[in-house]
């Protein structure tokens, strides 16, 4: 589903080294991956190159049908819709309702019926358990309950992929595992997930498979489980 | 539809929640605005202005001496198909010698001269848009000189050459004077649709993120440099509708821009509104992109 064949990364600016370097591994169907790794390792940029927000440096990402070797400009948006974003910062729009910023997504990719992105968002705030506040706006809402809304977001319109990026930096560890829970219910009814953290433990205990990434290398690649069975969306 | 809906709601709420760029985008376009339909109101006075300058020009066909009236009549029928001709007068000779006998206070041109000097003659008026063109009057002289039995022609030549060289001059003067503020009323959007987009910046890097094409992210800017032009623009109409007991206390007999025009004015303005759009944020939607990074060989 995810491959990287042989992808260098460096970005343009003084400074010379590889943000990535020889990466080179596969992500299968309904894995959930973690990245592992201190700050700098590279984990963020992975994910950017997933998304095609960063381009290879050398190598290519594909990504299903996409591949950042041939992939046409007006594309990356259809590539995009096919992930969910999770990030540490949350990245909700302030001056929108949290309806409002997961019916933004729905509405983008065409969705303008009334009653259907009513029922959409509502059955997924409901998911996140995030229904009672849907009226609030982000800047009312905890660090837990913003991470919700994004997560919320990002499954709104059921991609099959899910990258998160530190979800829980910002977060106590008590809300990092309740974040933790639901990506891993998220992965469970059948979505890849991909999640950058420096967290250990979190990895262990949630993840099927670690990769862990230092100073842009790839330094082990070690399967804890195998990847569940895939099952209908809860 | 429902799309459009949905994108002019979204352009409403742009404008609605920048308030203050909103409101100083609205103030600053209605004032270029307002210099632009000041121009657009001289040009509408100048133009029926000089329409009515125009329309006295006239042409004075003498016929030679000996052509009789049949002939006359000939001549009349022949002018009357220029397609610049309006209108082509007989003048009668005995008419026209009871008008100088008038002038002269009642001296006998006949008494004195033993017969009628006077020859037969029209007067042949221009259509409007003739008129209005120069060098229009001079071409028809030239062409009617060239008939048999025609003595001369005149037209008062210096009189008309001064009024469309001075004609010329007015009109590019306005031109000139509403190119500026055109521009002006350009330079003053991409600036304020640049702020708002700047405002929005970090709302725009989001739908980038989760998969919005520039197409869903543009329109509602675009539709927003429409909706703040056509409002600047209404709004200078009114001030100008306000301002013109002014007008008329300092220039007695000016008209107000007709709706036609007003109307016109409305309809460029939205127009120009979304073109600076375009051209405002298509850069910077651009300068989200990610920036080209080397790609090593």
């Amino acid at each position: 589903m995810i491959y990287f064949d042989g992808v260098y990364k460096r970005y343009a600016g003084p400074r010379e080294a590889w943000v990535l370097e020889n990466i080179d591994l596969g992500v299968d169907v309904g894995e959930m991956v973690f990245l592992l790794g201190p700050s700098g390792a590279g984990k963020s940029t992975f994910l950017k190159l997933v998304t095609l927000e960063e381009r290879p440096s050398r190598g290519r990402v594909r990504v299903q049908q996409f591949d950042s070797a041939t992939i046409r400009r007006r594309d990356i948006p259809s590539l995009r819709r096919r992930c969910g974003m999770v990030y540490q910062d949350f990245r909700l729009i302030r001056d929108k309702t949290v309806e409002e910023n997961v019916a933004y997504v729905l509405q983008m990719t065409g969705v303008l019926n009334r009653d259907l992105l009513r029922t959409e968002t509502r059955r997924v705030l409901n998911r996140v358990g995030l229904f009672a506040k849907r009226n609030e706006f982000p800047e009312n809402l905890s660090g837990g309950e913003q991470q919700r809304a994004a997560i919320a977001r990002a499954l709104v319109h059921q991609p099959t992929i899910i990258l998160a990026d530190e979800p829980t930096g910002n977060l106590d560890p008590e809300m990092g595992a309740e974040i933790m829970q639901i990506l891993r219910h998220v992965n469970l009814s059948g979505a890849t997930v991909l999640v950058a953290t420096h967290d250990a433990e979190l990895a262990e205990r949630f993840g099927d498979r670690l990769i862990a990434l230092e100073a842009g290398k790839l330094k082990a690649d070690r399967r804890i489980r195998r990847p569940p069975q895939r099952g209908p969306e809860d | 539809m429902e799309q459009m809906r949905f994108f002019v709601c979204e352009a409403w709420e742009y404008f609605h929640r920048g308030r203050g760029a909103t409101f100083s985008g609205v103030l600053a376009l209605t004032a270029v605005f307002f210099l632009l339909a000041l121009v657009l109101l001289a040009t509408h006075n100048v133009q029926g202005f000089a329409a009515r300058l125009q329309s006295r020009k006239a042409l004075s066909v003498f016929l030679a001496e000996g052509a009789g009236e049949d002939r006359a009549r000939g001549l009349q029928e022949a002018i009357r198909r220029f397609g610049e001709v309006a209108e082509v007068k007989l003048v009668d000779r005995e008419e026209a010698l009871a008008e100088i006998e008038r002038d002269l206070g009642g001296f006998s041109v006949v008494s004195a001269l033993g017969e009628n000097p006077l020859p037969q003659s029209l007067v042949v008026t221009l259509t409007s848009s003739s008129a209005a063109r120069p060098g229009a009057l001079q071409s028809l002289a030239s062409e009617i000189r060239s008939y048999e039995d025609v003595e001369d022609v005149i037209y008062g030549e210096e009189w008309v050459e001064i009024l469309d060289k001075n004609i010329r001059t007015l009109s590019r003067a306005t031109m000139a004077v509403g190119g500026l503020a055109a521009v002006s009323v350009f330079v003053v959007l991409l600036t304020t649709l640049r702020l708002v987009f700047l405002g929005r910046r970090e709302t725009v890097r989001i739908l980038k993120m989760v998969g919005a094409t520039d197409r869903f992210i543009r329109l509602p800017f675009l539709i927003l440099g429409g909706m703040q032009s056509v409002s600047s623009a209404g709004l200078a109409l009114v001030l100008l509708a306000a301002a013109r007991a002014v007008f008329d206390a300092f220039l007695p007999g000016a008209r107000f821009l007709p709706p036609s025009w007003q109307a016109l004015f409305l309809l460029g303005s939205f127009v120009f509104g979304v073109l600076a759009s375009l051209v405002s944020v298509e850069p910077a939607l651009r300068s989200l992109e990610t920036q080209r990074e080397e790609v090593v060989r």
